[in-house]
């Protein structure tokens, strides 16, 4: 069976894979890898729920059918065929092993530990079962529903099932409706991505034996790798919404418009994975504030409206799935623990303190290296600043974009602890919430650090001679 | 008095002082590994309470305190290599004892992941995790070993025209490896552990798979075989001890798409049911008692499951009474309810 899920995931990144070449053709071979998956999921998941809203039951034959159509609809739009004839992949597998002959010895070990750690993450992946308690209760449960339902099953009468989109359960469906019992196998992959791209980008921007390293550093402390043997939405999450980011600073620094497309997609599907979160809104007003500097009124309009439209129209059915089962909903959340809003409270210093408190303990304390190496390379932009009168824009960008992060889950903590009465009971909550911070602080480091080492190249070079 | 003793200048005291901390690294590193083992036998903390610092603060220090000595000693002396006699002696036994420490993390990980966990330390008084620290302590030990011997690579890297921002970016770096490190050795230990099993255990069917990830997985296949799909199943307040067989969501997930209710008595089954669990409880009980449900119940049939051998015995047509037929509070097993 495992072969039918290979075989289906397949299909899916050759999916992926038009609409990348449709998008962006001249990304690298490395970026076009890893988009073919995280679109190709993420696209499909979300084109299948929205005929399933139009009343096309979830079936392996509707699958396949609408599978066809997009395929056929690709090919449409994307005459010229961007993608891999055979001959020219065997060229490019000579390539590659080619140029892994040629790396040093140190670059190949790096190279073999991370392909290893990379390759267990899915084996593990694709030997265990679902076994995480809140996949189990939710988004599992929902894949294993739509198999046997073809629709969300309106009969159980609990909100907790809308509590988040349905991109991981579609993607559990998919590798279900192919026999295989082991969907884990989706999330090893996000990972795995995850990994490529970063090591894509990067490695425009270094030297490839500093990209090389920083690729292994990034799998290895980004706290990334525990999440993916999870079946959660964490790493989904994280996955897309960073990689969206790193389009849209790339869009930044080189002003493609294709850059800001991927930029717009990813975003949007990170809500399309998890939509309480509130981060999408930041790249969203990064765009209107370039946009407004460059004049591009239209910019602003689509981004916003490809960010958005994910989330809006999850929300648009769960707006109607509710009004369904409304009788016999259980709100736990307004009914308990919900406390109207109260401006004493927001002026109680008092309560700054506890959430100061409580941010330090469970976001700052956890990943107490991050916050760290982020104030380092805080001042190394500063230093660079104020003694040699340069600064590269982006790495002040994405400095600029991590605090106001840090700014909007402060602010965000704030506010539920004024209007939710057991706000200090879901620590681990916002532990996970503040997951992509990790990616983000490492991609800034590598890029920051690596520009240090590269531009006292010759120093280095004096004495390693 | 002045014939013997020569007055000294700042510098050459400050040399002295390297001479001498490099002198006592070695027992001070010696000592962090015996005040880990000491806590490995007594609890994490036992050193703070004697000695006001803990074993990882103290291994901490001496390893900053060597680096900061290392790269001291390259700037202010001439020495090309750091090595001595006791320096040998000491990496020497510290490379003989990184294969056992390692051994040890990997063995005590596979007895808690086969046993259960706090096995290692319930039976011999060992805390595990103490290994690791060890292991990583022992790793450091064989990096800085290198560091007494490449008075080039150190100089280059601290005297690389010493910017700040240089020196930072050696930080974050450092930083990040550290981190990484750690995290590679968890990882090896997990890849050795599961790789193994695994490796020995290819073909496990999924249902094989889930019994030994999912306690109660056996239990809820054996309700799955003996109802309608179209049932409703009452389940146990999601209470001590139904926890876990009382979460109508948890246990949705294996009985989909038959319908699970429950109540919030356990002295009552919710109305409407077709069948009721015959629950144990898979939690501890705060008071002890066990068993659910807790109400007299007019029974068509009640299958009796033993979730050891797999084995369910039945019989028709009978009057649970949970005060008088006390045997069925240590029961697992299904109740098909009688029409009322």
């Amino acid at each position: 069976m495992i072969i039918f899920a290979i075989f289906g995931l397949l299909l899916i990144c050759f999916l992926g894979w038009l609409y990348t070449s449709l998008i962006k053709p001249k990304a690298s071979l490395f970026e076009k890898v890893s988009l073919s998956y995280l679109l190709g999921i993420g696209m499909f998941t979300f084109i299948l729920f929205i005929l399933n809203i139009l009343g096309l039951k979830y079936t392996t034959f509707n699958t396949v059918i609408i599978y066809i159509c997009l395929i056929v609809f690709a090919l449409f739009v994307n005459k010229k065929l961007h993608f891999i004839k055979f001959k020219n992949l065997k060229l490019i597998v000579r390539s590659l092993i080619k140029k892994y002959k040629s790396l040093s010895k140190i670059d190949r070990i790096s190279i073999t530990l991370l392909g290893v750690i990379l390759m267990w993450v899915v084996i593990y992946s694709c030997y265990w079962p679902v076994k995480d308690w809140d996949s189990i209760v939710l988004y599992d449960f929902r894949a294993r529903m739509f198999l046997i339902n073809g629709f969300m099953d309106t009969s159980i009468p609990e909100s907790y099932l809308y509590g988040y989109p349905l991109l991981t359960s579609l993607a559990h469906m998919l590798i279900y409706m192919t026999g295989f019992q082991y969907p884990g196998i989706v999330h090893s992959l996000f990972f795995v991505s995850f990994v490529i791209i970063f090591f894509a980008l990067v490695k425009s921007k270094m030297s490839l034996s500093l990209a090389i390293f920083w690729t292994l550093i990034f799998s290895l402390s980004s706290n990334l790798i525990d999440h993916a043997y999870m079946t959660y939405t964490n790493l989904a999450y994280v996955v897309y919404l960073v990689s969206g980011l790193f389009y849209m600073f790339e869009w930044v620094n080189g002003r493609n418009k294709s850059d800001l497309i991927l930029a717009s997609l990813l975003v949007g599907l990170s809500t399309w994975t998890r939509s309480a979160e509130p981060f999408w809104m930041i790249p969203i007003a990064m765009v209107v504030l370039v946009s407004i500097k460059e004049k591009k009124w239209l910019q602003i309009i689509w981004f916003s409206i490809i960010v958005k439209s994910f989330s809006k129209i999850w929300e648009l059915y769960v707006k109607r799935e509710m009004s369904i089962v409304a009788k016999s909903v259980t709100t736990v959340t307004k009914s308990s623990s919900a406390v109207p809003f109260n401006i004493s409270e927001a002026l109680n210093i008092q309560r700054l303190f506890e959430v100061g408190n409580y941010y330090f303990v469970n976001s700052i304390l956890p990943s107490w290296p991050q916050y760290l190496n982020l104030f380092f390379v805080s001042v190394i932009l500063f230093i660079n600043y104020k003694h040699h009168k340069k600064i590269n824009s982006i790495h002040l960008i994405i400095l600029m974009f991590i605090i106001i992060c840090l700014g909007v889950s402060i602010g965000g903590v704030f506010i539920f602890s004024l209007t939710f009465s057991e706000w200090k009971s879901i620590g681990g909550s916002l532990t996970r919430m503040m997951l992509f911070l990790g990616p983000l602080t490492l991609y800034i480091s590598a890029l920051v650090v690596s520009e240090t080492f590269e531009s006292n190249e010759k120093i280095w070079k004096k004495y390693f001679k | 008095m002045n014939k013997y003793f020569i007055r000294l200048t700042k510098s050459q005291q400050f040399i002295q002082l390297l001479s001498a901390v490099h002198v006592i690294i070695p027992y001070l590193f010696v000592l962090s590994f015996v005040f880990i083992l000491l806590e490995t036998y007594t609890y994490p903390g036992y050193l703070r309470k004697v000695l006001f610092i803990n074993a990882a603060t103290f291994s901490g220090l001496v390893v900053l305190l060597n680096f900061v000595n290392v790269i001291f000693s390259y700037l202010f002396t001439k020495k090309k290599n750091l090595v001595s006699y006791q320096d040998k002696l000491f990496f020497g036994m510290n490379r003989l004892l990184l294969p056992v420490f390692f051994f040890f993390s990997l063995l005590f990980e596979y007895l808690e992941k086969n046993n259960f966990p706090n096995y290692i330390f319930s039976n011999y008084h060992i805390h595990p995790f103490n290994f690791r620290l060890l292991m990583l302590l022992s790793i450091i030990v064989v990096a800085q070993e290198n560091m007494y011997k490449c008075r080039k690579i150190v100089l280059s890297v601290v005297k690389a025209r010493m910017k700040l921002e240089i020196l930072l970016s050696i930080i974050v770096t450092s930083i990040f490896i550290w981190f990484s490190v750690s995290r590679l050795i968890t990882l090896f230990i997990g890849v050795v552990l599961h790789g193994v099993y695994i490796s020995q255990h290819p073909l496990l069917t999924y249902e094989q798979k889930m019994e030994k990830s999912i306690s109660l997985f056996s239990y809820y296949s054996f309700v799955k075989d003996h109802t309608p799909t179209d049932s409703t199943i009452a389940v146990p307040p999601q209470m001590n001890p139904w926890l876990t067989e009382g979460n109508i969501g948890y246990t949705r997930y294996f009985l989909y798409p038959r319908h699970i209710i429950s109540g919030v008595d356990p002295d009552i089954i919710p109305e409407g049911a077709d069948y009721a669990f015959l629950a144990h409880g898979e939690w501890a009980s705060p008071d002890g008692l066990y068993g659910w449900p807790r109400a007299t119940v007019s029974a068509e049939v009640v299958w009796y499951f033993d979730r050891n051998t797999k084995v369910s015995t039945d019989s028709s047509d009978v009057i649970l009474d949970w005060t008088s037929h006390p045997e069925t509070r240590g029961s697992w097993g299904l109740i098909k309810l009688k029409e009322k």
